[in-house]
């Protein structure tokens, strides 16, 4: 803690080479967001298109999953806003580590993505914006390039799930959950929120067992720490 | 704040593996993350683990 954080430029550079593997994860699951959207009637551009301004891949087959299933637009865009909440508390915590006044931390802001979240966290409560900014142009640079080669080479991948896909995602995320479960608080954290998104699944919309479960677990250590 | 990344990434994880739509199963992507987990715990390699995942759901579809 004593010694002085390194250059901005050292850090996006670290940030960048951090998120290269998580990009290419990226790029592998964007493949088969096209193929998955053209059910939906998204033609290439507009596949790519929803890639390079949503940049959410639970956000976008969500709302895929939605217009295939039958609803509307309406319900698409509700389904994907409430897959985001989480992005709520995660902007919360983030918020004080960013620079400038509020519209330029609000641009800042839009680095987030889950996996440059987990690699930006210091574990002490702060952020590194450096590493944030570098894990997510890696990962930018992945989602869309996955999207266009979707796209291309989307013939080939007529089937996602036969190709294990689909399971891409929850490793993605294991990994990421691994750096942080070293401590005992850590994995105490992670058993409760899994235990709580589970137990709300049957009952809650999509994307909302994932919001209560952090924000429930957060609540539980919290009162367990202050006597 | 701190113990908001691991309580958000466990949730992710088991609504991503264990859920279809609103109902819970365990079907061959259970055992591609399990593969996956045990992976990155020996190797720490996050592009072998998402190889393993991809791999061993693919394949365990393919025989079930």
């Amino acid at each position: 803690m004593a010694t002085p954080p390194a250059p901005m430029r050292d850090r996006v550079i670290a940030g960048l080479r951090a998120g290269i593997p998580f990009g290419v994860a990226s790029f592998v699951l964007a493949m088969s967001f096209p193929v998955v959207a053209e059910q939906a009637g998204f033609g290439p551009i507009a596949a790519v298109a929803a890639s390079a301004l949503i940049f959410a891949g639970s956000a976008q087959f969500t709302a895929v999953a939605v217009l295939i299933q039958g609803g509307g637009a309406g319900a698409a865009i509700a389904a994907a806003t409430l897959m985001n909440a989480r992005y709520l508390p995660m902007g919360i915590a983030l918020a004080p580590s960013l620079r400038g006044g509020r519209l330029r931390r609000a641009i800042e802001g839009q680095a987030v993505v889950d996996a440059s979240w987990a690699m930006a966290s210091r574990g002490d409560g702060t952020f590194d914006r450096g590493i944030l900014f570098g894990s997510t142009l890696a990962l930018y640079t992945g989602w869309v390039s996955g999207t266009v080669a979707g796209v291309v080479a989307g013939d080939l991948l007529t089937d996602p799930a036969a190709l294990g896909l689909d399971a891409i995602y929850p490793a993605f995320f294991l990994a990421l959950l691994m750096n942080e479960t070293r401590t005992a608080r850590g994995r105490v954290a992670a058993g409760l929120g899994a235990a709580i998104a589970l137990a709300l699944t049957p009952v809650a919309p999509a994307g909302l067992p994932v919001l209560l479960a952090s924000a429930a677990a957060l609540i539980a250590l919290w009162r367990r720490s202050v006597p | 704040m701190l113990l908001l990344g691991p309580a958000l990434l466990a949730a992710l994880v088991v609504t991503q593996t264990f859920t279809d739509g609103q109902e819970l199963t365990v079907g061959p992507e259970a055992g591609g993350v399990a593969a996956s987990g045990v992976v990155m715990w020996r190797t720490g390699s996050v592009v072998a683990t998402i190889a393993t995942a991809a791999v061993v759901t693919a394949a365990l579809r393919a025989l079930g």
